[in-house]
């Protein structure tokens, strides 16, 4: 994997990125009533080329995943997807639709939780960023498939995007971890916006 | 251009449901657009909670919401496809709408700066969810075709590799989806056939040609091979750049190698063609289609082409000769054939050979099946055959004049010969003789049919032989009948007797056995026999003597006297009792002329009975019925038969008999006149007694000197007033007991008014009560037809019958329980068909045994102080007089009388 970043606009990033998910980790904690933990996140940026090597990597072809997909739009123009596995898809569930301690199964249930955690998280990131550059962004809903992992790195249509924003996300509940894989798609133009914000926040952070 | 900052300014304009919430989700505003969905008005819902409209709101979740959007300072989703609503609305009113409740995409978003507030964006999606509902119905149905066809599908990416495929193609080609997938198509085919598949796909993919078919051989990798017919068309995407190939597979290997096999069977047929003698072409009636060898043959060609080169028609070669095909008219020659088919006829014809010989064909055709109106057509050459048959039928002509000569001869013979033999059959069955012969050298028996209908047997089923005739002889009868054979009949020669045969239908008839027994030459012997049927007459005899017997024990049987005379008076029979009843001795009888005894006798043919006195010899003058009649005998002549009955004693009894009734009727009559002097004597005790007293009054006041002439003129008023009373009364009995003159109807309430008003006194010094009831119709109305006076009569009886029973009843009874019994209930009932009247009363009731003779007369069960009379003479006017009936009977408390009086003597 080529890190396009440079070591100081990485720490930045995760910087903003860790920031965001503290607020993302308030807004869910807050929802459910109980203490919810964000890990740090691992990040990646990375060329459209070697996505699906690294979505392959990080996922398994035995297991089936939820895929959440929102657009973004305006001066920050790009995608989020937000890959989460059936298991701690359903665990998500537990937490966002259950009043008790019982298990959701219902698919409907468990899809409208990740529409729900993916717009958190996104909104979050990309809200963060985006007030940074004191830009407008304007999210489109996000849209949730389900997807077999054989599958899960089969993109079409990457000539639009220039790079790639990988955050390795685990969610700790109730003893239980929950695992998740956020992916921000950036236009060229878009990236170099965010190379901006990035720039901005480390001279913020030098004075 | 600064706008209002009312927020129904724009959100009642848009065409989307918005509302603004609280973090307690109270409602702040509400738009035009939910207003109309919801039927909530702004002014109902603004200031409530939205859960206190929309109870199924999950309030948790949609907090959740608001605070992550604050947090976020972003929009937060409700998405149709999964959450379905955010309120729970009617679908709007589209027809056949698939959904109940309109699918929502909702979107949360922060509505003022401090983030008080939340704009709640409802967008219905109804419609769109249709459309993709219906889209995967579509899809799902599309996929069940692709899925289910028996045909293989395999779809092919443009490199020809195998991208999807059925489960038929699976099945055919033995491998699964996944080792299928991505193989190269052209593997599958033999190599024989991948030039024409290339050419094939290049065709498709230039645009040349929409779709390909083609023939060819498959070869799976499990070494499976088959034919298959494939059918390939080509998916161009917007750009009409080809994306995918669809082929479809049959496998045709079962009608390839069928064809292979029917072009062999073809070859093979057309050999056997070949190889008949006969000519045979298959033609449509216009046109040769085909032909064998030997039409080739006849007609010196090559082929067919080569016959059809020479002469276009078959017909041309025909000769025109009557009775043949000749072709000539305008249907062609195959129709004539048909028409000689239709009318049984068989079709010639006759051909000229290239080598000048003239040949004649029998034309027989058969439908060619399978095809539309072609034949085969057979020509068999029977030229040899005609000129054999020519020869053959003079011959035959010759033989058969000889024949029919010999046969008219024979015929006459026979005829004559069948004759006799019906003549004989006729003869035996009106005499009901049989005949028979039995040879005993070759032991045959030889039976006429009159014969097997004597024995009951059917000669089409069994024929007579020794066994079965011996069988049917009656056991007691077989040593008679063996001495036939005996040397005493064979030197006598001839047999003569009576047997019995049981026949097989179970009957037994009599036969009159009567033969000539011989001996031949030889020694063996022969018999020639009848069998005559006697049985009718013997029964028929029997049958007479037995009447015969019948008649005479009747006739002496018998309690009169009978007797048959011829027409000068001369006795033919009489009876024992004919002489007893006249004293005279039969054998005087048998010599004595009837006219003279009985010279009052009438010579009347009819039969009629009559009643005659008669002086016996003996002094004694006899009553005698007399039953006399005509009979016709055999032999015409004419004879009386009387019967005659001795009556004198029945005459005495019954002349006793009127004297008894005469005199009982009298001493009923002084019975009644004591009934009316008795009352007659009660009526008149007081009026005597009243009158005494003014007699004596009248002495007492001169006495006292106090008779004064008004006084006088008091009593003498007085004293006439009870005179007068009871000259009434003396009338009123007069009146009641005279009988009435008049036969006629008159009304039963009066008349049993009548006799209770005149039993009253006896009645109530008795102290018995009467009620009259009536059941049915107006009492009044109820009539019966008669002479009133005598049914009063009868009641009268019958009331007093019923005082004197209660009378003895209440002796028998403790003082103080006598006044519980006394009542008489009268009952008049009337129904369509009679008029019932009952009297009951309370008296205890009539002994069982004296019950039954009741109304015999001089029965009483009253002692000395009853005569017998009264009932007995009630009997005889109820049912003498008034054709009715009466009967006695019990109930619990007394006696019950009952007269029923049929409808049709009213």
């Amino acid at each position: 994997m080529i890190n396009v970043l440079n070591e100081d606009r990485k720490d930045a990033l995760t910087e903003i990125m860790n920031i965001s998910y503290g607020m993302a980790t308030a807004i869910i904690s807050d929802s459910i009533e109980a203490h919810a933990n964000l890990h740090v996140p691992k990040i990646h940026v990375v060329g459209t080329e070697g996505l699906e090597n690294y979505v392959n990597s990080k996922t398994s072809k035995t297991k089936n995943y939820y895929v959440s997909v929102q657009v973004f739009i305006n001066k920050l123009d790009g995608e989020s997807i937000f890959i989460i596995d059936n298991e701690s898809a359903g665990k998500v569930a537990d937490i966002f639709m259950s009043d008790n301690d019982e298990t959701i199964e219902d698919e409907e249930d468990i899809i409208s939780s990740i529409h729900e955690l993916s717009n958190i998280l996104t909104s979050a990131c990309v809200g963060k960023i985006a007030e940074l550059l004191e830009l407008e962004v304007f999210f489109h809903p996000p849209a949730v498939d389900k997807q077999s992992g054989e599958k899960i790195a089969e993109y079409k249509n990457f000539e639009n995007f220039s790079k790639i924003i990988v955050v390795e996300t685990v969610l700790d509940f109730r003893q239980e971890e929950i695992n998740g894989l956020l992916i921000f798609l950036l236009k060229e133009s878009s990236f170099d916006h965010l190379l901006i914000a990035l720039d901005k926040y480390i001279e913020q952070y030098e004075i | 251009m600064k706008f209002e900052t009312d927020p129904s300014y724009f959100l009642d304009s848009i065409y989307n449901g918005a509302c603004i919430l609280d973090d307690e989700l109270t409602v702040h505003f509400w738009n035009k657009w939910l207003e109309a969905h919801t039927s909530l008005f702004r002014e109902q819902v603004t200031g409530k909670k939205i859960t206190d409209f929309f109870p199924e709101i999950n309030v948790k979740q949609l907090k959740r919401k608001i605070r992550s959007m604050k947090a976020l300072r972003s929009h937060t989703y409700y998405d149709a496809g999964t959450d379905g609503w955010l309120f729970k609305i009617k679908s709007a009113k589209f027809t056949n709408s698939l959904f109940e409740y309109m699918k929502q995409n909702v979107v949360i978003s922060p509505f003022d700066k401090e983030l008080k507030y939340a704009l709640v964006m409802i967008y219905d999606q109804t419609r769109l969810f249709e459309t993709q509902k219906k889209l995967e119905e579509s899809e799902s149905f599309q996929r069940a075709v692709f899925g289910r066809s028996a045909s293989g599908i395999v779809i092919l990416n443009t490199d020809k590799s195998i991208l999807i495929t059925n489960e038929s193609f699976r099945k055919m080609t033995g491998l699964d989806e996944n080792e299928l997938k991505g193989i190269d198509f052209e593997k599958f085919l033999c190599d024989e056939h991948i030039e024409v598949c290339r050419d094939c796909f290049g065709r498709l993919f230039s645009g040349q040609r929409d779709s390909v078919t083609e023939e060819v051989k498959i070869q799976t990798p499990g070494g499976r091979n088959f034919w298959s017919r494939i059918a390939g068309s080509v998916i161009f995407d917007q750009d009409g750049k080809a994306e995918y190939v669809v082929c479809v597979m049959d496998d045709i290997t079962e009608r390839k190698n069928f064809l292979i096999e029917l072009e062999k069977k073809s070859e093979y047929v057309q050999k056997i063609l070949d190889f008949q003698s006969n000519i045979i072409i298959v033609t449509d009636g216009e046109l040769l289609l085909n032909c064998n060898k030997s039409f080739l043959d006849f007609f010196q060609s090559k082929s067919l082409e080569d016959f059809k080169s020479k002469k276009k028609e078959l017909s041309d070669y025909f000769m025109k000769e009557q009775g043949l095909v000749t072709g000539d008219d305008e249907q062609g020659w195959l129709e004539e054939v048909f028409q000689n088919f239709r009318m049984g006829v068989d079709s010639k014809v006759k051909m000229r050979d290239p080598f000048g010989a003239v040949r004649t064909f029998q034309v027989s055709f058969r439908v060619l099946p399978m095809t539309a109106g072609e034949y085969i057509v057979s020509l068999t050459d029977i030229t040899d055959l005609e000129n054999y048959h020519k020869i053959l039928r003079d011959a035959n002509r010759i033989l058969e004049i000889i024949v029919n000569e010999r046969t008219e001869e024979l015929r006459k013979t026979n005829r004559m010969l069948e004759s006799s033999r019906q003549q004989l059959e006729q003869a035996q069955q009106i005499a009901r003789i049989g005949s028979w012969e039995w040879t005993g050298g070759d032991n045959k028996l030889d039976c006429s049919d009159e014969l097997y209908r004597i024995f009951g047997v059917d000669k089409a089923e069994v024929i007579l032989s020794q066994k079965n005739f011996f069988d049917m002889i009656a056991p007691e009868d077989i040593n008679l009948l063996q001495t036939m054979s005996s040397e005493e009949t064979i030197a006598k020669g001839t047999f003569d007797e009576y047997i019995h045969i049981n026949r097989i239908d179970g009957e037994k008839r009599i036969l009159r056995i009567q033969s000539r027994v011989k001996k031949d030459a030889s020694e063996n012997l022969h018999i020639l026999g009848t069998a005559h049927d006697i049985t009718e007459i013997k029964r028929t005899e029997a049958a007479l003597r037995q009447n015969e017997q019948l008649l005479s024990f009747i006739f002496d049987f018998a309690s009169f006297g009978i007797c048959l005379v011829d027409q000068k008076g001369c006795f033919v029979r009489f009876n024992k009792k004919f002489s007893q009843i006249l004293s005279i001795p039969e054998k005087i009888l048998k010599n004595s002329n009837f006219f003279d005894i009985f010279p009052e006798a009438d010579r009347e043919k009819a039969p009629h009975t009559t009643e005659w006195k008669h002086n016996a010899d003996n002094g004694k003058t006899l009553d005698l019925l007399v039953t006399a009649g005509a009979v016709k005998m055999d032999d015409e002549k004419l004879h009386f038969i009387y019967s005659i009955a001795d009556i004198t004693e029945k005459n005495r009894i019954e002349r006793i008999h009127r004297e008894q009734e005469q005199m009982l009727i009298q001493q009923s009559k002084l019975a009644a006149l004591g009934e009316m002097i008795g009352a007659i004597a009660h009526q008149w005790k007081q009026p005597l007694n009243s009158a005494s007293l003014y007699v004596q009054l009248i002495e007492d006041d001169y006495d006292f000197n106090e008779l004064t002439k008004e006084k006088l003129s008091e009593y003498v008023i007085e004293i006439m007033n009870q005179l007068n009373f009871m000259a009434h009364t003396v009338e009123d009995f007069r009146t009641f007991f005279t009988p009435s003159k008049t036969l006629g109807e008159f009304s039963v309430k009066k008349a049993l008014d009548d006799v209770t008003a005149l039993m009253k006194s006896s009645l109530e010094k008795h102290r018995i009560n009467v009620n009259i009831t009536a059941e049915g119709n107006d009492p009044d109305s109820v009539v019966l037809f008669g002479y009133a006076s005598e049914f009063k009569q009868v009641m009268v009886n019958l009331l007093s019958n019923a005082r004197d029973a209660i009378d003895s009843k209440r002796a028998s009874m403790p003082p103080l329980e006598r006044k519980n019994v006394g009542n008489i209930d009268l009952i008049i009932t009337e129904t369509d068909t009679e008029v019932i009247i009952e009297t009951k009363d309370d008296g205890g009731g009539i002994p069982e045994d004296a019950l039954k003779r009741i109304f015999e007369s001089y029965f009483t069960t009253k002692g000395d102080e009853g005569t017998g009379i009264g009932l007995y003479m009630s009997r005889m006017i109820i049912e003498n007089r008034m054709k009715g009936s009466i009967a006695a009977s019990n109930s619990g408390k007394g006696a019950v009388f009952t007269m029923r009086f049929p409808r049709e003597y009213i």
